[in-house]
């Protein structure tokens, strides 16, 4: 008997009991999609997150005030990051160009009603390049304004006063003075373009009268810049200026990357508690091919003793059952796959269409469709383990008597 | 009677017979029963904690908040800012039973040669304004006391500074010195914790001190006006409408959010529910594959048994006695299933509540346990095992005893 009579044996086996290997099966499949959906999911919500943060390129660092985290940069800070630190910052070595940036909450009129939006400043010199490439605008209509025009603003997509969409070209009142709106951004699902009004440093300055006070600094990097030693120097520089000690600080300095990776842990710890619950049904699962492995050694005593009795070896026998409930968890594993993808399309089509962009993707990568696979197939042979054992150890004699 | 004795006797007996088959089926049931539980009993343990702080902050105070949509306390956004005056002008309306407030920023904290940055809290300090706004902070004092009236520059901290904030490492005691904005200060209590790290941060001080050391003016970030349980909601309007006079602008425009604990409660209960739902969905698709289990080992038995029915029913049991001999037998799995795995669940819900204990050094969470959860859940597995069993009792009741005999 070799390897291929045994796979004729198993499938014979497996289709002569049609009803239940199909029941043993929906148990396998149904965990193994769950897992699958919630994985793919999970990683596409984690591309998602990446791409929000993105935006902000990886060979950034920010630096804001010290101060505890409500709201936006700067607001409650007690550190102050001004022009001073800007000129300190630019004479370190990997440093590209360091810029500030303004945002600011106001009241904003449009038409006679108004609403608190979000400013954000353009920087007016040699950081609009950067900030250009960093955030990626792209313009829906008209243009970007530059970092010196005054009485001029463009807009985010999803910019709304009391449900009013200020068009090209109109008029909106901020602080007392009037804007031009001279452009309106692409959505891009990234709450920090869609949602905020961009203003000139120079017309921001005077709105607040900031006096080389700003809510964050950009640090750009050169491209084959060290961030890590990068973010090091720019801490030693601060800190040495400021004459503060380590631990100490009055400022913050933060990377995209460690934005990100934070977010990450977040969304992995959920996925782990999600998965792991889905994973119980898969212990059922298993438990029911256990189930149906012992009762189909049960059944078949008498095949076993007359393969036995006429020559097949334990390990032979070992083999068949081991085969049979092997490919119970192998096309389990499959169907789940199958359905498993077709489940986090559906969410990500749903998604889509509840929101209109394209956010979260689906990810699917290779190692979730081998894994899945490959797991479901160990789960459905060492399930088999037991009963197949059991069968190998069977006495020819004994099971043909009874 | 004696028939539905003998019903139980038989589904019983093939049941002991076949031991192995029949724990593993009924490991299929109580594992998910046990998760099912354990998740709903966290979940409404988690539920009456959030009503009991709701509780003690008490069901007749109103919210007041500044509406700055990106948050930070004071930014300026252009609305009419709420300012300390606010809170005589509010209790002036009639309705009004008391009205207290805070305000608060983050200041420089110098401890013993380390200097940190934390946000401070500044406090009413007449007796009834303060009194109103301890109750709001819904934590009792765990060492020293609370702020007085008559304070000057004495502090209360919140929990999390003895372990890992500003006194890391520290043995403090009550009196100790600290500065705020270069200001001396001592400390005059310690809270109980609260839960969250940023709640349990803070550092609370006289609101007139407060502004000595911030410079802050007038600025007041959260209003709380107290009123009668019953007319809370007509409350809210006639403090939304007065005070949008007061700062003399329109209704529609107001730079301030007042809220009900019953607005806030249906938000957190909204949230509480989702987050319910997605994590018992999932553990629901455990007990749908422990039912198939339970449908795949009564097929198994229907065939096993072909002989025994075919032999009752040739001496007389009707379809419907052999309907109800499998459907007792299935249902019994279900049920002896969802008895074990409620005392599983049960268990590993005292499980995770010692572990949060132990990890938050407070018992936030208790799990909830209800006859209610315990009966439903013994009539879920229960059910769920006797509808797996429908389909293959039905195909049993069906056979024929002829063919059955003959099949042999």
């Amino acid at each position: 008997m070799n390897l291929k009579d045994m796979f004729k044996i198993a499938i014979g086996n497996l289709t002569h009991r049609r009803v239940r290997s199909w029941l043993t099966l929906i148990g396998i499949f149904a965990g193994i999609a769950a897992i699958v959906a919630l994985i793919s999911l999970g990683q596409g919500l984690e591309g998602a997150v990446t791409e929000q943060f993105a935006s902000l390129g990886v060979d950034v660092l920010s630096i804001q005030g010290a101060g505890n985290s409500f709201g936006p940069p700067g607001a409650t800070s007690v550190g102050k990051v001004t022009d001073h630190d800007i000129s300190l910052l630019k004479r370190i070595n990997g440093v590209k160009t360091v810029f500030g940036r303004q945002l600011m909450p106001a009241l904003v009129e449009y038409r006679g009603n108004s609403e608190a939006l979000f400013l954000a400043s353009i920087p007016s010199k040699e950081g609009v390049a950067v900030i250009r490439d960093i955030m990626d605008f792209d313009l829906e209509e008209g243009y970007l304004i530059s970092g010196t025009d005054k009485g001029k603003i463009t807009i985010g997509s999803k910019v709304e006063i009391d449900g009013l969409k200020p068009e090209v070209g109109s008029k909106v009142t901020i602080g007392g003075k009037e804007f031009e709106v001279v452009g309106i951004l692409k959505k891009k699902g990234n709450f920090m373009i869609d949602d905020s009004i961009l203003m000139s440093e120079v017309a921001m300055d005077e709105l607040f009268d900031l006096n080389g006070d700003y809510s964050l600094l950009v640090v750009a990097a050169e491209a084959d810049a060290d961030m890590v030693q990068l973010k090091d120097s720019v801490e030693r520089t601060l800190r040495r200026d400021r004459g503060q000690k380590v631990g100490e600080e009055d400022f913050v300095v933060s990377s995209p990357q460690e934005t990100i990776d934070s977010f990450k842990e977040i969304l992995t710890i959920v996925q782990i508690l999600l998965v792991g619950i889905a994973a119980i049904s898969l212990v059922v699962g298993a438990i029911g091919i256990l189930n149906t492995m012992y009762t189909a050694v049960l059944e078949r005593r008498k095949e076993i003793g007359i393969m036995k009795s006429i020559g097949a070896t334990n390990e032979q026998v070992l083999g068949i059952f081991l085969i049979e409930s092997g490919m119970l968890g192998l096309l389990g594993g499959f169907i789940g796959l199958v359905l498993g993808i077709m489940i986090s399309k559906g969410v990500e089509i749903g998604v889509k269409a509840a929101y209109d962009i394209a956010i979260l993707k689906a990810a699917l990568p290779w190692w979730l469709l081998v894994g899945a696979l490959l797991f479901s197939f160990v789960i459905g042979s060492l399930a088999g383990t037991l009963p197949a054992m059991q069968a190998s150890r069977m006495d020819p004699v004994e099971s043909l008597r009874k | 009677m004696t028939l539905i004795k003998e019903y139980f006797q038989i589904a019983l007996r093939s049941l002991t017979r076949r031991r192995l088959r029949s724990w593993l089926t009924m490991i299929g049931i109580f594992i998910g029963i046990a998760a099912v539980v354990s998740l709903i009993s966290l979940g409404q343990g988690m539920r009456s904690a959030v009503y009991d702080t709701f509780e003690r902050m008490g069901s007749d105070k109103l919210m007041i908040t500044p509406k700055t949509q990106f948050g930070p306390p004071g930014a300026n956004t252009g609305y009419v800012p709420l300012v300390e005056s606010d809170l005589d002008f509010l209790e002036g309306i009639s309705g009004v039973q008391a009205v207290s407030g805070y305000v608060m920023s983050s200041a420089r904290i110098e401890f013993q040669d380390s200097v940190r940055y934390y946000s401070v809290v500044g406090i009413p300090t007449e007796p009834e304004r303060l009194n109103l706004i301890i109750d709001i902070f819904a934590t009792d004092i765990a060492k020293g006391r609370n702020l007085e009236p008559g304070d000057t520059f004495a502090a209360v901290t919140g929990f999390y500074h003895n372990e890992r904030g500003l006194y890391a490492g520290k043995n403090i005691q009550l009196n100790n010195k600290f500065f705020i904005n270069d200001q001396k200060f001592y400390l005059a209590g310690v809270f109980e914790p609260i839960g969250s790290s940023q709640d349990d941060s803070m550092i609370i001080i006289p609101m007139d001190s407060f502004r000595k050391v911030t410079g802050i003016e007038d600025r007041i970030d959260f209003i709380v006006v107290q009123g009668d349980e019953e007319t809370l909601n007509d409350l809210a309007d006639v403090v939304t409408r007065s005070l949008a006079r007061h700062q003399g602008v329109n209704v529609d425009d107001v730079g301030f959010n007042v809220q009900t604990p019953e607005d806030l409660l249906s938000t957190l209960d909204t949230i509480l529910n989702i987050v319910q739902g997605v994590l018992i969905g999932i553990a629901l698709i455990s007990l749908f594959v422990g039912g198939i289990g339970v449908m795949n080992t009564m097929f198994t038995s229907v065939m096993e048994r072909n002989k025994e029915i075919g032999i009752m029913k040739a001496v007389g049991a009707k379809n419907s006695d052999i309907l109800y001999l499998f459907l007792i037998e299935s249902g019994l799995l279900g049920l002896v299933g969802g008895l074990i795995g409620i005392f599983l669940g049960v268990g590993f819900a005292k499980l995770v509540e010692i572990i949060s204990t132990q990890a938050l050094g407070k018992t936030f969470l208790v799990a909830h346990f209800s006859w209610g959860l315990f009966l439903g859940a013994l009539a879920f597995s229960f059910v769920l095992g006797a509808g797996a069993g429908t389909l293959p009792a039905v195909q049993a009741a069906k056979h024929k005893p002829a063919d059955t005999l003959r099949d042999e």
